[in-house]
């Protein structure tokens, strides 16, 4: 929505960015992961209220109850209860003012948080994210792309404009305490600011099907320096690498979800022993794997199913000539 | 002295009563007496939850160690079977179709439900929902979580059909159910009892009718919407077809929050019965808890969007929602509070029924209350599809809503069957239970705040020592519910015979013979103010609560 009263209202509730000075000596504590961003500081403060208003009710109400059922134990002959008011407007009144006047702070403050780490910075550093069923693929603004691994610079903004191929997912950084679903169709976004250098992991939260617990990602949160070298020799992935490695790299990263190298069946056929070989299709009809069946079966997957498979393999049109051609060397090396 | 005789006689006295007036299995399976269906309720929905929880310690066995037990696929089924069964085949069903089918039409002196028959169409609905889900479980499971997102759960290719529809049937008994206690609550109480004369049953019974028939059709669209997509192809909800993947969650969470609302508050309304009871002592604050039973029906259906402010959803959707909901916390504090008052001054008697109440009210105080750390936006947004949230719920479905089932069952068990179990065994399934529900959720907050995603059938090796103390405590827990479960079951075959009034309830199911003729009453016992414990008397020979009545001159003393 973009009335102007809303743009209003949202900047009184956004606070200044601060600026945390890393600190690789901060721990995590009983309940929370290390506080990694400048949004993690402001979440775990709305955590801490409710939880200790949480923690003192919940110990009234125990400690009353209990005093009560001893108090008040039944007594032979003592049929019924004492005769004593079963009503207080004063009570009823006072249990409710109070909760709601906590509540409120939990409320605002909770709103304020979401407003910040919803309220995406414009200009900042932007990484564009894809998700599938079972992967995740970040692409950088001088066009590399990992998928493995996600680098972050340390003090800086950083956008995620996050979209899914497939199914819904969803991109969570627990020490970031980011977290938005990524969904089919259209961009969902976020940020983050990292404040400490160190490894976390990113999980994927919205359960997306059977191997939905293992598209865990390292996130790495580096100085600005060793961000940029990392960054800029991971735009040219294919640099010092053979055309089999240079496949082989990109099996690990893309394919190696279904498809293994050794034999063994994942969700789709192995690649071990099959260049050259006849593959038999659902419809009955067949072909020898070659160069063209490739790359058919890497931008139009279905269009050739082979007889036994389930159709889940998304198309990947984006794939470079030289990824193709990586590829092609590296099923080729599997053996015939 | 014939202390059965005591309000113008209420058996007869030939010792036959509902469970052995007519045999046979056709005399079951086409009874319209609501104490039957009662009954076949209690026993359907009580082997739903063994089923579900035969399921959930599948899951937490799976997770004994990070790389799984159980194949990715297979868990996946486990976790998503335990969920559909328990909220379609028990949760949602079972107090209304058990408890409330046997008892209201009791409390309100009444011989039945409005419509008998159509109370039977709900319970073969209830039996022929249950076959579907059985049907899913035969042609190869489902595995979308019950909560069937789209885009995965239209192009997911499974028995998805089956279950699906077996939902679709259970919506209409419980639309018919809800139905059905409405009209009956309307039109079938005795001259005298008016609406603030009623025990709080009969409102907790009353309010969660009103949902049951206002939001029970959303989920039966939705999940046709979702057949039809996946049978013709209409792109409703699947992107690749032109739908929107976030719109199915609107219509979901539309009937499901509300949903949550028919599961908890029967059990409320027990809950009222059972502090009242055994404190031997009007519910403190009757009229506010009665309106609040209302009012949380009412605004349930206003807060949906609080499961979806990671979804895409926009801050101002979400700001909406989040006051929303913390209105909710308002109503359902002042009963908690309202409950605890009913023991101030009051004779407590610690009966199995009351150990389960009283540890509803803490555990429902722990649930209510991690319920606003996901009502509040900001922190919603690390706790969403974490463990935090499966602890949350299960605290409030499990810790609550069971709990106050086993203490409902415990308190209206003699009643039903006429024996009463054995208290050592009832407080020692209590005890086991309390212990194992404990030990299995609490140290799921702390997984979830530190990091642990929901629905992952492997984890990260850190998280082992906690998974493995939470998996232990669901083998406890599994072990209490056998043993309350055989506690009611054996005692209708080798209880002690029980009085009429073992427990000293004054609303009117307790006025009738144990277990209750066919038709309920000879004659329908007089009006009295709503819980008035003045003229129960326990009688130490007879175990009874005796009435003594006060204007009619029929003294027994």
């Amino acid at each position: 929505m973009n009335l102007p009263i809303l743009n209003t209202l949202a900047s009184l509730v956004q606070d200044q960015k601060v600026a945390v000075p890393s600190d690789p000596t901060a721990e995590g504590t009983y309940w929370f992961p290390v506080q990694a961003s400048t949004l993690a500081e402001k979440s775990d403060w709305t955590f801490y209220y409710i939880y200790w208003v949480s923690a003192f009710f919940t110990a009234l109400i125990v400690a009353a109850m209990v005093f009560m059922a001893i108090r008040y134990r039944y007594r032979k002959g003592v049929w019924e209860g004492e005769a004593s008011p079963g009503h207080s407007w004063t009570l009823e009144i006072t249990w409710s003012i109070i909760p709601f006047l906590l509540t409120i702070v939990m409320w605002w403050s909770g709103f304020k948080s979401y407003m910040y780490s919803d309220t995406v910075p414009p200009d900042a550093y932007t990484i564009q994210v894809t998700a599938q069923q079972w992967s995740w693929e970040f692409e950088y603004p001088n066009g590399a792309k990992t998928y493995k691994e996600l680098h972050l610079p340390v003090d800086t903004d950083v956008t995620f404009v996050m979209k899914s191929k497939d199914v819904i997912h969803g991109f969570w950084i627990p020490a970031f305490r980011v977290k938005k679903d990524v969904v089919p169709g259209r961009y969902t976004k976020t940020w983050a600011h990292p404040t400490m250098e160190g490894q976390y992991t990113l999980f994927c939260t919205e359960y997306c099907g059977t191997n939905h617990s293992q598209m865990m990602v390292q996130v790495t949160v580096e100085d600005q320096d060793s961000f940029d070298k990392w960054v800029a020799a991971k735009a040219d992935p294919s640099a010092g690498l053979t055309d089999v490695e240079y496949g082989k790299q990109i099996w690990s990263q893309q394919c190696i979800a279904c498809h293994s190298n050794d034999g063994s069946v994942v969700i789709g056929p192995s690649w071990k022993g099959t260049w050259g070989t006849e593959r038999e299709f659902e419809d009955g009809s067949s072909a020898i794997m070659d160069e063209n069946y490739i790359l058919n079966s890497i931008v139009d997957p279905n269009s050739q199913l082979v007889k036994g498979y389930p159709p889940a393999m998304p198309p990947y049109k984006d794939l470079s000539q030289d990824q193709v051609d990586g590829l092609i060397a590296y099923i080729k090396s599997l053996g015939n | 002295m014939d202390t059965h005789h005591n309000d113008h006689g209420s058996d007869h006295g030939d010792g036959s009563n509902y469970l052995n007036a007519t045999s046979g299995i056709w005399s079951w399976m086409f009874t319209i007496d609501h104490k039957r269906i009662g009954v076949m309720y209690t026993f359907g929905t009580i082997g739903a939850m063994m089923l579900g929880g035969l399921f959930a310690l599948l899951v937490r066995l799976n997770l004994w160690v990070p790389d799984g037990v159980f194949d990715n696929n297979t868990y996946n089924q486990f976790f998503t079977l335990h969920g559909a069964v328990m909220v379609f085949l028990f949760v949602i069903p079972g107090i209304p179709g058990a408890l409330g089918n046997f008892v209201l039409p009791l409390m309100l002196g009444a011989k039945d439900v409005a419509f008998p028959k159509i109370n039977l169409l709900s319970l073969w609905l209830w039996a022929i929902g249950a076959l579907f889900f059985v049907a899913v479980l035969v042609t190869g499971g489902i595995d979308t979580g019950w909560t069937f997102y789209t885009p995965y759960s239209v192009t997911n290719d499974s028995s998805m059909v089956f279950a699906v529809l077996g939902a679709f049937i259970l919506g209409f008994s419980s639309i018919f159910t809800g139905l059905n206690f409405i009209v009956t609550v309307h039109r079938m109480r005795p001259k005298g009892m008016g609406w603030f004369n009623m025990p709080l049953f009969v409102w907790g019974i009353y309010s969660t009718a009103v949902i049951q028939v206002l939001a029970t059709p959303v989920l039966g669209i939705t999940l046709l919407m979702l057949a039809v997509e996946k049978m013709a192809g209409l792109g409703i909800f699947d992107p690749s077809l032109g739908g929107d993947a976030v719109l199915f969650q609107h219509f979901f969470w539309f009937y499901s929050h509300p949903a949550v609302y028919i599961m908890i508050l029967p059990a409320m309304a027990i809950i009222s019965e059972l502090m009242a009871t055994f404190s031997r002592k009007k519910v403190f604050g009757y009229t506010l808890v009665a309106y609040s039973s209302i009012a949380i029906a009412a605004f349930g259906f206003l807060v949906w969007g609080h499961h979806m402010f990671t979804s895409g959803q926009s801050a101002w959707a979400g700001l909406v929602f989040s006051t929303l909901t913390f209105s909710i916390s308002i109503p359902s504090a002042i009963k908690v509070f309202n409950w605890l008052s009913t023991m101030y001054k009051g004779s407590v008697r610690l009966d199995t029924p009351m150990w389960y109440a009283l540890a509803f009210l803490w555990m429902f105080t722990i649930g209510g209350l991690t319920g606003m750390f996901l009502g509040t936006m900001g922190t919603d947004v690390h706790l969403h599809d974490t463990y935090f949230v499966v602890s949350h719920f299960h605290y409030v479905m499990v810790g609550s809503i069971m709990f106050a089932f086993f203490g409902g069952l415990h308190y209206w068990w003699p009643k039903m069957f006429g024996k009463m179990y054995n208290e050592f065994m009832g407080k020692l399934g209590a005890v086991l239970i309390f212990l194992g529900f404990n030990v299995t959720f609490f140290p799921q907050f702390v997984m979830g705040s530190r990091g642990m995603p929901r629905r992952y059938a492997n984890y990260l090796p850190e998280f082992q020592e906690l998974h493995q103390v939470s998996t232990v405590g669901a083998f406890i827990l599994g072990i209490g519910v056998a043993v309350g479960v055989w506690t009611l079951f054996s005692s209708i075959f080798l209880g002690k015979k029980a009085p009429d009034n073992p427990w000293g309830g004054t609303s009117m199911e307790w006025e009738t013979a144990t277990p209750p003729i066919e038709h309920n009453f000879h004659d329908t016992p007089s009006v009295k103010p709503v819980y008035d414990f003045s003229p129960l008397v326990y009688n130490e020979a007879t175990g009874n609560w005796d009435r003594i009545a006060e204007e009619s001159g029929d003294n027994h003393g």
